[in-house]
Parts: C-alpha cells; structure tokens; sequence
C-alpha cells in the first residue's frame, strides 16, 4: 500500500472508531474508558503493528510503524494499558509453548487480559538483579511471596509478569525465573502510588502465598533473567520511541500558532529546533527499530538512542512551559493541562534503566573505558 | 542525481579510506597553512585519477552521475587525512556546472582535473536564505560587476562560475581567472586554506543558465553540497571520538586510567549519543536525498541534516578538547587539526541558525498558513 494510501486508512479508522472524548488526552485513562478503542484495534488487526502477521501482528517495517504511530499520535488517540502486546508479547512468541502461546495470545490481543510489568522492588531497581520476591517450588506449584514497586498499570491489570526469586544459591543473575501471573488470585494486593501529576500510574503489589502452577513459567525456570534481556531491545525501542517527543512537538506548535509567536525569528528558531531533535530522534529510531524487528536484539548502541528521545521529550515540554507564558503556572484540565507533558516526560529518563544506567552501559560496553574506579 | 548500489559505495570507501590513511600527514598540513592553493598539485591529480572529481557529473559527460552518497562517502573519508579540499569547493562547482547542462568538453575538462572551476555566488550581505538577490550585475553587453566573497577553491581555479542579477533574473555566469576585468584577495581561514574575495569590473562572461533555471540549480548545488560538507564534518566527528576515548584509555591520574572515573565516562557516553544521533540522521538522509526529486523536500532534508552535524562537530570538539587536558590546547596534537577544520567548515554554507531558519522558510513561510509539515 502506498504511504498516502495507508495514512489515509488509518485516519479513516481513526475516525469512525475512536470516539472524540477520548482524543487528546495527556494521561493514561482507566482501563474500562479506553476499552473500546482497544477493542476496536483489536478487531481491526491494528492493536500489535510490531507482532508477526500469523499471530494476528501487522507485521510493519519500521517506517510504517512510526508513520502508524504518527498518525496515532497526530490524532490524540488515548495511550492504552498495552504493556502485554508491546512487551510480554514478543516474548511469549519468542520463548513460549504452545500452550502458553494458545492461552495468553489472543486474550491479549483481545483485550481480556490486561498485563503489568513486575521487575522492580523497593531494594532492586537500577540493581535488579538484585530482586528478592521469593518463588518456593511444591510440587507443581510455585508459592510467592514479596513485594513489586513502580508497577505500571497494575491497579487495572488482570495479569503481571514477575520476576521472582526461585533459587538463592549461584550468581544473582542466576535463580530467577519468569512468571506468568493472574492477579485475581488470593494473596495478591495493589496499592496504587499517585505520581506527580496527581494520577495513579503506578503501583506496590504485594504477594502472600499466591500459589501458581509451574505451567506459569515462561522459560525454564531459573533462566528468567535470559527471557528479561531478550526483552530488552523491545523495551528500550520503546522506552526509546521519539512518539511522546513528536506529541508535545504538535502542541508545541499549535500553541505558538494560536499565540502568533511564529512571527517571531526567536520563536521560529526555537521550534525548527524543536522540529529537528524530534525527527532526529524519528531517523535515529527508524534505524534501531529495524534491527529489533529483524532478530530482537539491537545491542547496546541503543542505549543512545534512549538517553536523546526521553530528553529530547523533557526539553520538549519545558519550552512548551516557556512558549505558555503565565498560563504555564495554571493547573488545567484535559488537553489545557500543559504542565501534563512536563510531568509524564519527568519518568522516561527514569525507567527502562535510568539514563544514568544507560550511560554507564555506553562507556563500558560500546566505548571499552575501562571498570569504573 | 541517480542513486547507485551498495556494493560501489563500498568499494569507494574502501578507495576513499586506504588514501586517508596512505596520506594522513598532520606535519605536510601543518607546513602549507595559510598558502596558496592550500592543496598538493599530487592531491589533485589522485582525485582527478581516481574519478572523485567526476562523482558529481553526469555519465554522458565523462562523470559517474552517482548520487550525494558517493560525494558524501569521499568527503567523510578525507576527514582521516584532515581535510576534504579541494574536493568540496570543486563538488559544488561541478553540480553547478551539470545542472546548467554546461558543454560537455568544458565538463570532460573538469573531470580530467584540467580545469578548475570555483562557484563565486555569496555576497558580504548573503546567506544561504538570500542567494537569490545578488549585488553583482551582468550587463547587457554581458560583463560582470561586483565583489564577491567567501570564494572556496579560488586559489588555482581557471574558472568562476558567478551569480549576478541580469535583465532575466539571476544568471549564472561562467568566466575566465585571468586578470582582464578580475582581482582577487584571499583571506585564511580557521585551517589555514584560502577563500577568496573577487573585485569584478566589466569582467566578461558567458551565461550557464538564467532566471528560475539558475536559481533551482544553485539552491540544489548548494544543499547537496552543505550535505556533503555535513559528511566531512562527521568524518571529524568520528576522527576525534577515537582519539579521545584512547586517551582515556591510556593517560593516568591517581593512578588509574581516567576513563575509568564515572564523571568522565558519562561524559564519553554523551559524546557517543550525539555521535550515533549524527550518524543515523547523515546516513538516513543520504539514502532520502538520493531517491527524491521534490526540491523543497531535499533543502529541508537538507538544512535539518546540516544543523545536526554542525552542532555534533561543535559539541564533540568542546568536549575532545575538555578532555585532552592541556594537550587539548596545543597545536601540535593532531585533534588541533580537526578542530580547526570543523571551525573552517561549520559557518560555511549555513551555520546551525541559518539552516533552522532556511527550514522554516519552506516549511512555515512567514506571512502565510504553515502547511503542517512539523
């Protein structure tokens, strides 16, 4: 299909299926609001542009996933609870049975299972490794008890992914496996976390005796670590995507037009920067996620792409502060929330491996400096 | 342009590579600083010999007719012997010359080397968002009057190829180096190469092609070639992040290697950011540039591609230099020569503001509706 003709069909659909009170809203809605977008995605064949066509992906090459995600974007279509389709996903493709695959595949796809990423601990975060919630095997069973943080999503979630502490005995890497888990099982609670925006985002989830069959394993056990790092690419393409930088950038630029600044020479000059970081990070991009549709792994270069689209999306959001004058110390509503991008942009630079991390990654693994003193 | 396959662009890097190293001589740069042509007659002859001359003209004319990439590829590689001259002012002379569809022995000339043309377009009051209005005037009688400035390869040339407005618009003028009607002064710059100043009076000439003819041909020149200029600017970019990372590798301080402190890691590990970000946009960009023909689209490609690459090759230079120490201020180490080539090149053909400026110029004229392109 030829560019203009698949931007049109999206925008078609856009229209007919997204319902207007849910474009261009700056936060995540609850689950139960965004659903028939999801849904409507969902039947389409359009809710997984990056999963393989026989599982009901699209199957998109990397320019026409960020052509997707523009148009997505440029409409204000609602940022969804997706963290099964764009992660846990790829993975279960990659490192499932078939009965795995069977089971969580299409209810994924479908929207019936809604799913949450449980790495981090309150004393495992840029050291996750580290992670303590604890896994015993009986019999076939595996009991679980401990505590996840930052849990994206998890107080609308009916499913999380863990990484939970099965063996104590080798190197920290080693004893953890990857644990599919129904969060409608006693001894499962949630605690949302309001976050600075004043929405619950994130979560505590605390584990007591949860018991869940070791048909829950993605992997072997024990070698759950290996699932995570393969995941990483997918992560970091994610954490990476210049999508959120490309949104404040529309605002940006609606904004300065409504305020006639872009008669300015300054102001001008201030968004064709603006302008250039973005689709700067758009090639940079384009060229990463080619290789993680091509074998899922990008190596580590990718770190840099991460560290310039998360803040490229900071800086983003705190000239669209400045272009707001006085109106920029307002709390508003809805789509007139303009310190909303400065706060969401506040968490990409924090997860998915602190920039910080990323940088530690770039010097010793793609620069070869030698071990830190 | 027409785009080429993979597998010539490899072996023109290769070619392109093996003579940076064979010739990399920072003392012979050294030496012949602030001299005139600012090239070795046997640096010409190799360009000449090697077709890189010719990349930018077309087959029918004795040239390659390969796209901005295989310019881009020759002009990166000789950032490893320092500098891409007199490759680059030549480039931009030959585009000039092939899309004005020049005569095709005056072209032949050119590749051979046996000519040596220099584009004289810019004007003190000129940038790249006012080529179009030039001071300098072809009279009726068809001869030049004016000053023109910033003249690359003026040194040498046998030829000028000067903008002037005429009855018809802007026409682009092909005449003679010698003295009847011409003076010429040259100024140095950052490097130590030479750029000239042209004093025309009743200079004759023969018009290459006028009005909307002439200014298509000299806004695309001038684009691919500020590409092409972006190209040799990330050839620095990359010239200088190995020495500077080996010299965190090897230099000690409390007795360990310093690119072993975190501080200096992170900030290594930023270098490398802009690094790759440069890298992606310059390479993705190039492929673009080869397969499209809409002229507005390549000088946005264009104009953003440049910015990208002088702000890389300003930040990689403040920070090569940080991080050198004192050995960073000194000439006698080799980054020097880098950094004054990157200062050389980085304020020609449209520094960083000018490019975002000649952006918006297409992509939101003043006065009038943006057209949505962000």
């Amino acid at each position: 299909m030829a560019e203009t003709d698949f931007r049109q069909t999206l925008r078609d659909f856009i229209e007919t299926e997204c319902p207007p009170e849910l474009r261009g809203y700056p936060h995540r809605f609850p689950a139960q609001v965004s659903m028939p977008w999801y849904k409507a995605l969902h039947r389409r064949g359009f809710i997984a542009p990056g999963w393989p066509v026989e599982y009901g992906g699209m199957g998109l090459r990397p320019e026409r996933h960020l052509i997707f995600i523009e148009e997505m974007e440029a409409a204000g279509t609602p940022w969804l609870h997706d963290a099964g389709v764009r992660n846990l996903g790829p993975a279960i493709i990659a490192w499932g049975n078939e009965a795995q695959k069977a089971l969580y595949l299409p209810k994924m796809h479908a929207g019936e299972h809604i799913w949450c990423q449980g790495y981090s601990e309150p004393s495992a975060g840029s050291d996750l490794a580290s992670l303590q919630c604890d896994g015993r095997f009986e019999g076939e069973n595996l009991i679980i008890n401990g505590q996840k943080i930052w849990t994206t999503s998890a107080h609308v979630a009916t499913h999380i992914f863990a990484l939970i502490r099965t063996d104590r005995s080798g190197k920290k890497q080693e004893g953890i496996s990857f644990v599919l888990i129904d969060m409608s099982l006693p001894g499962i609670t949630v605690r949302p976390i309001e976050n600075l925006s004043g929405h619950p985002d994130f979560c505590e989830v605390f584990f007591d005796n949860v018991k869940v069959g070791v048909e829950c394993i993605l992997g072997e056990p024990n070698k759950g670590w290996a699932v995570a790092r393969s995941l990483l690419g997918f992560e970091r393409i994610w954490a990476g995507s210049p999508k959120r930088a490309f949104k404040v950038l529309l605002i940006l630029r609606q904004r300065m037009e409504e305020r006639g600044l872009l008669t300015s020479d300054y102001w001008r000059d201030r968004l064709a920067q603006a302008i250039f970081d973005t689709q700067d990070a758009q090639d940079m991009y384009a060229g990463f996620a080619d290789l993680v549709r091509t074998d899922g792994a990008v190596g580590v270069e990718i770190s840099a792409l991460k560290i310039w689209s998360t803040s490229t999306f900071q800086r983003l959001s705190e000239l669209l502060l400045e272009v707001a004058g006085t109106d920029a110390t307002l709390a508003g509503e809805g789509a007139e929330d303009l310190l909303a991008p400065y706060y969401e942009s506040r968490a990409p630079t924090i997860f998915a491996g602190t920039n910080e991390v990323h940088r530690n990654i770039l010097a010793r693994s793609v620069l070869g400096l030698p071990k830190s003193a | 342009m027409t785009s080429v396959d993979a597998d010539t662009l490899v072996l023109l890097r290769d070619a392109v590579g093996k003579h940076a190293a064979r010739t990399a001589d920072g003392r012979a740069i050294r030496a012949r600083r602030n001299s005139l042509p600012g090239y070795t007659p046997t640096e010409l002859t190799i360009m000449a010999e090697q077709g890189w001359l010719a990349i930018g003209l077309p087959e029918e004319a004795g040239g390659l007719g390969l796209g901005v990439s295989a310019a881009a590829i020759v002009a990166e590689g000789l950032a490893g012997c320092f500098t891409a001259d007199p490759f680059l002012g030549l480039f931009l002379a030959g585009r000039i010359l092939s899309q004005a569809k020049g005569d095709v022995d005056l072209l032949a000339a050119f590749a051979a080397g046996d000519i040596l043309p220099a584009l004289a377009w810019q004007e003190q009051s000129q940038n790249i968002r006012s080529l179009l209005s030039p001071a300098t005037t072809l009279s009726a009688d068809y001869t030049l009057n004016g000053k023109k400035t910033y003249v690359a390869g003026a040194a040498g040339a046998t030829h000028f190829i000067v903008s002037a407005a005429s009855s018809s618009g802007l026409a682009l003028v092909l005449t003679k180096a010698d003295a009847a009607g011409l003076s010429i002064h040259h100024d140095f710059r950052a490097d130590g190469t030479p750029m000239g100043q042209l004093h025309l009076a009743a200079k004759p000439g023969i018009v290459l092609c006028e009005g909307e003819k002439a200014e298509a041909a000299l806004r695309a020149a001038l684009d691919e070639t500020s590409v092409v200029i972006a190209a040799e600017l990330m050839g620095h970019v990359d010239q200088m992040m190995a020495l500077v990372i080996e010299h965190l590798k090897t230099r000690h301080q409390f007795g360990k290697p310093i690119g072993s402190f975190q501080a200096l890691q992170h900030r290594a590990a930023d270098m490398f950011v802009q690094q790759r970000l440069a890298r992606a946009v310059l390479d993705t960009n190039l492929s673009r540039m080869d397969g499209l023909d809409d002229a507005t689209a390549r000088g946005m490609l264009a104009a953003r591609v440049r910015a990208r690459l002088n702000d890389t090759a300003q930040y990689i230079v403040r920070e090569s230099i940080q991080l050198f120490g004192a050995m960073g201020i000194t000439d006698e180490n080799d980054l020097s020569l880098h950094v004054k080539r990157c200062l050389s090149l980085i304020g020609w053909l449209g520094n960083s503001a000018e490019q975002r400026g000649y952006y918006m110029d297409m992509a939101a004229p003043q006065g009038a509706r943006p057209n949505g392109r962000v």
